[in-house]
């Protein structure tokens, strides 16, 4: 029974389909008059089957990680806009992505492109926003969003800072553990926040340029805990500078916050020379719709000019336009002084301040 | 999808429009990660083998030039990623196939008559079990060709486009898989015979 040999491994081919007409009744032949053949057979047959059969569905954060990562690195290049990751609970959980023409290359390494999943794990028991999957197609066709395309040598790694042993010492926010860093060719992505919410299956980015509002406080203007961002009612009390519910002036504002230069600073000490409240826009949450949700991003006057930062973040960044011009912006009819505005402004419960 | 469906996508997101990934992410993902599962072992690890193929793939679309389909491709790329991974992983050395594995001729199918016999009684989720724990043990090399095979459903051709490999060598590589697949499990003392309605099991 030499010839086995031989059958056997057109056996394999058989199980596989690959064989000719001519192949396959020469060894249908032989199987009939062989057992060892027809038992090789059946062994063959049983592992086809067993693993074809076994096959499980992906789990859903998988597209939506994918997609996420996707859009991230979409919107690197020349975008000079400002995206926030949309992360659950409302409040600790501040995101700030500044994309700008400059190279952050905050992470050095690439091998490790997909969050630890023990993070999403726990991101999903926290998660009570819900917020459509698909609301992250929802890009603006806007054409600073235009980029090249794919052609990057750098993959898009989100990485986690925490455990990874591959991060990159250089350039990791090291004094803030819970900083996720995103490294896009040809712009910078900072995404302050906890970390077990970085990865929420339900995360989209949110564009500024979308908010329905967005005002600017004079000083510093937070809200007292967690529960406040969704509270109406205390910015109620205190009048804000400027109030936008324009989306047109919202993008020419968005456009202002613009960063470029390489450097990381510090918080200043003091107060913020503005704060600015913007509102997530609530087609994206399944929340109850009559509490909006807000976050908060500050702008800071140093010597090193004006700097942005988010609420919790411990690093700033530094805006490319001048004091002046934000100024500018902020209050059209006047003539901006640079004099005046330097010193740190208490924080105020007052009604408005007048600087007209 | 069909080929031109497909092409169409990518060039769309090779123009700057990310979005039109997703439909080749939802084609693809079902077996993408059903091949890193088999391959790494566990579902924390396939899921980040995923992400990262998938990633790879859109990142490196610049160089898809369409001669093959996309899922190949993809495949392919899955493929390598999997072998990193499980290299870095490791802590003995990769076991890559030998010469002496490929020219194995001498080697014969352990096949001993009793344990193939129809008598021999076995439990569907047994057997899924012991092939599972089977294909941990394969090289892996072997193991990622047999799944190619088994679980994404390439043909010889598409193997080959995925691995470059010739179509002979495809063949005979996938029996030579089987194989050694089949003698893992003996020595185990799993045997995947087909279920019988006999009662008698061998202990």
């Amino acid at each position: 029974m030499d010839n086995c040999n031989k059958y056997i491994e057109m056996i394999s081919s058989l199980v596989d389909g690959e064989l000719s007409d001519e192949q396959m009744s020469e060894l249908n032949a032989h199987l009939d008059s062989c057992q060892n053949c027809r038992r090789v057979y059946e062994a063959f047959m049983n592992i086809s089957n067993t693993i074809s059969d076994d096959l499980v569905e992906p789990p859903e954060k998988l597209a939506q990680g994918i997609m996420y990562k996707v859009h991230i690195a979409d919107n690197g290049g020349t975008s000079r806009h400002f995206a926030f990751g949309r992360f659950t609970a409302l409040a600790a959980c501040l995101a700030l992505i500044l994309y700008a023409g400059v190279h952050f290359n905050l992470f050095g390494t690439d091998d490790s492109l997909a969050p630890k999943t023990d993070s999403i794990e726990m991101a999903d028991e926290k998660s009570d926003v819900d917020i459509p999957y698909s609301e992250l197609s929802e890009i603006p066709e806007d054409s600073s969003f235009n980029t090249s395309q794919p052609q990057v040598e750098d993959p898009t790694s989100v990485e986690e800072n925490t455990d990874t042993e591959e991060q990159s010492d250089e350039a990791s926010l090291e004094n803030d553990p819970e900083s996720v860093e995103i490294n896009v060719d040809d712009s910078i992505g900072l995404l302050s926040l906890p970390e077990e919410e970085l990865f929420d299956k339900d995360d989209q980015l949110i564009f500024l340029t979308e908010a329905p509002s967005l005002k600017i406080y004079e000083g510093e203007f937070l809200p007292l805990d967690q529960e406040d961002s969704k509270k109406s009612v205390d910015l109620e009390e205190v009048e804000p500078i400027l109030n936008m519910e324009n989306s047109d002036e919202i993008s020419q504002f968005s456009a202002l916050l613009s960063v470029s230069e390489k450097e990381k600073f510090v918080i200043p000490d003091g107060k913020p020379l503005y704060t600015i409240w913007f509102e997530v826009p609530t087609s994206s949450t399944s929340e109850d719709l009559s509490e909006p949700v807000f976050m908060q991003m500050l702008i800071w006057d140093t010597d090193d000019g004006l700097l942005i930062s988010t609420n919790d973040s411990e690093v700033a960044l530094k805006l490319t336009v001048t004091i002046d011009e934000f100024n500018a912006f902020i209050y059209p009819e006047t003539e901006p002084s640079s004099t005046e505005t330097s010193a740190p402004v208490q924080n105020t419960q007052s009604s408005t301040t007048d600087n007209l | 999808m069909t080929r031109e469906e497909e092409n169409e996508l990518i060039e769309k997101v090779k123009h700057g429009d990310g979005n039109a990934f997703e439909p080749l992410v939802l084609e693809n993902q079902k077996n993408v990660y059903n091949l890193a599962l088999k391959m790494v072992g566990n579902e924390e690890d396939a899921f980040d083998v995923s992400q990262d193929a998938f990633m790879k793939a859109f990142n490196n679309l610049g160089k898809f030039r369409g001669e093959s389909k996309f899922s190949v491709w993809l495949y392919r790329l899955t493929t390598n990623v999997c072998l990193d991974f499980l290299r870095s992983k490791k802590r003995k050395p990769y076991i890559s196939l030998t010469q002496g594995d490929e020219n194995d001729e001498e080697r014969e199918l352990l096949i001993p008559d009793d344990r193939f016999s129809p008598e021999y009684e076995f439990d569907k989720h047994e057997l899924r079990q012991s092939i599972n724990k089977g294909l941990k043990q394969l090289p892996e090399d072997y193991r990622s060709i047999l799944l190619l095979r088994e679980i994404d459903g390439l043909s010889y051709d598409e193997i080959s486009q995925a691995l470059k490999l010739e179509t002979g060598t495809v063949k005979s590589r996938l029996f030579r898989a089987r194989k050694k697949l089949c003698s893992i499990l003996y020595a185990d003392g799993n045997i995947p015979h087909i279920h019988s309605s006999k009662d008698t099991k061998e202990v």
